[in-house]
């Protein structure tokens, strides 16, 4: 198991993806100092909320272009079938898979959660608020991006479909709001898809409860360390049993 | 050979001059720079900003301030459509309503239009964003106030703004609650000035030397009237 998830590692460095990811966290940093010191006023607001929310941006898109990609190449150079013909069981191999992308994650995320909390050393508790739901952001998003990739055969249309659940995760407790609020007869159009919505929210996460760049700013009012440590440990079980239950059925 | 290099080359003439025609209807066809970009509503800020108010209130809160400057171009505020302007500190204000950064904005910048009527949007919103947290935010009050008498010169408006500073609760300066006390006294309305200066020492215990101080030479000095008994007293004990 600990070989797989070394092996994912190596592959990011061959990838150079953590060159790549600090290289452009780094710029955006210097793009947030830069706009936040024109702000007529709170210029340290500015520039935390600025290198938060870029940073997240970034190592998000960072991570599941690299899992997809990732996932596809193994397939395409025969590299899973390679390590299916050792003594490993599927599921430990798709488990390995996660805890390999998950290092990785934690690697990028903790070093960057690092330079933002010195920026936000005045918050020091919503700094460690922020970190660690970003983790958990991190962690739930490769567990997806690797179902996902597993799936499709198609590593573009992975990245396509992960942005698509990242966003809506991001989005859901807005449409939760506008279904709540929602006027319209139970049969209508919109009220079927109120309803298919609805029946949605069930199976996405509620990303949007994570990594508030507000906590930075402000300290973690509001914000449910038990919640989103919860939506984690509830969310990626089920996305590792999906891929299991997928896995095992395919045929090499 | 030539037939073949006509077969190719006068199609090409053909999709040069077609692209030349194309371009002569559209070259007058450019993007709308407006000064001020479309207000979004609060439904679609709140969806836009995927979960991080904080992060998109920033952005766009910097692309406000930014706005008509943009482009290579730089323009006056008279030129600002101060109705639109007023929206988007709302529903700046609907993503993150503790930052004093739209306040400032709109009182520091937006408040420095050419066009002096414009300023009462801007010091209609301070007022609406200091009642929504008084205790925190009846500085910009004080600064609707003095755009009020300033800028917009309506001394009245000015007047009543200040007045809603005397009842704020909270620790907030006293000079903040003497201000419409200053206001009336430049108006003429020494009497009422008084009276302010009368409710304060009543409802304020153990006011600091400089405070008193203050006090008893506003009265003496500036408004040149008879110095309140209470005052008087409390001055005497003081020093």
């Amino acid at each position: 198991m600990l070989t797989t998830t070394r092996y994912i590692l190596l592959t990011a460095i061959r990838d150079r993806l953590f060159i790549a990811l600090f290289a452009a966290i780094f710029l955006s940093f210097g793009i947030s100092v830069f706009m936040g010191g024109t702000a007529v006023s709170e210029q340290n607001q500015m520039i935390i909320s600025y290198t938060a929310g870029s940073s997240r941006l970034i190592m998000v898109i960072g991570f599941i272009v690299f899992v997809c990609f990732h996932v596809r190449r193994a397939f395409d150079n025969r590299e899973i079938e390679l390590i299916l013909s050792r003594p490993i069981s599927r599921h430990a191999f798709i488990f390995s898979y996660w805890l390999g992308f998950a290092a990785l994650t934690a690697l990028i995320v903790l070093p960057v959660a690092m330079v933002i909390g010195f920026l936000a050393r005045l918050q020091i508790s919503g700094t460690l608020y922020f970190a660690a739901s970003l983790l958990c952001e991190s962690f739930i998003i490769v567990a997806f991006a690797l179902f996902i990739s597993l799936i499709l055969k198609s590593a573009v249309g992975a990245v396509l479909a992960c942005f698509g659940f990242y966003f809506l995760s991001r989005m859901m407790g807005f449409f939760l709001v506008l279904i709540e609020n929602s006027h319209y007869a139970a049969v209508s159009l919109n009220g079927l898809l109120d309803k298919l919505l609805y029946a949605l929210s069930i199976f996405a996460p509620r990303l949007d409860q994570f990594a508030q760049s507000k906590w930075l700013v402000y300290g973690p009012e509001g914000a449910h360390l038990h919640f989103f440590l919860l939506q984690t440990l509830a969310y990626i079980p089920f996305l590792l049993l999906l891929t299991i239950a997928d896995f095992r059925n395919k045929q090499f | 050979m030539a037939a073949n290099r006509l077969l190719i080359n006068l199609p090409l003439i053909l999709a040069v001059f077609l692209q030349a025609a194309l371009w002569y209807s559209s070259r007058h066809i450019k993007p709308d720079l407006a000064i001020l970009p479309e207000v979004p509503g609060k439904y679609e800020v709140k969806a836009l900003a995927l979960g991080d108010d904080e992060f998109y209130f920033r952005a766009l809160g910097n692309r406000l301030q930014m706005s008509g400057d943009t482009f290579g171009r730089s323009t006056p505020f008279k030129d600002y459509d101060y109705v639109k302007l007023a929206e988007w500190f709302r529903v700046l204000d609907s993503l993150d309503g503790k930052s004093n950064y739209i306040p400032s904005l709109a009182a520091y910048y937006f408040s420095l239009t050419q066009r002096h009527s414009d300023t009462i949007y801007v010091i209609n919103y301070l007022q609406e964003t200091a009642a929504k947290d008084p205790e925190r935010k009846w500085w910009w009050l004080v600064q609707a106030s003095i755009i009020a008498k300033y800028k917009l010169g309506d001394k009245n408006l000015a007047l009543k703004i200040a007045k809603k500073l005397e009842n704020i609760p909270g620790d907030i300066p006293l000079w903040a609650r003497q201000l419409p006390a200053f206001y009336l006294a430049d108006m003429g309305e020494k009497e009422q000035a008084i009276i302010i200066i009368r409710d304060l020492l009543k409802n304020y215990k153990n006011l600091p030397p400089d405070e008193l101080n203050f006090m008893y030479y506003f009265v003496k000095d500036r408004l040149k009237m008879i110095i309140p008994e209470e005052l008087q007293n409390a001055h005497r004990e003081e020093r």
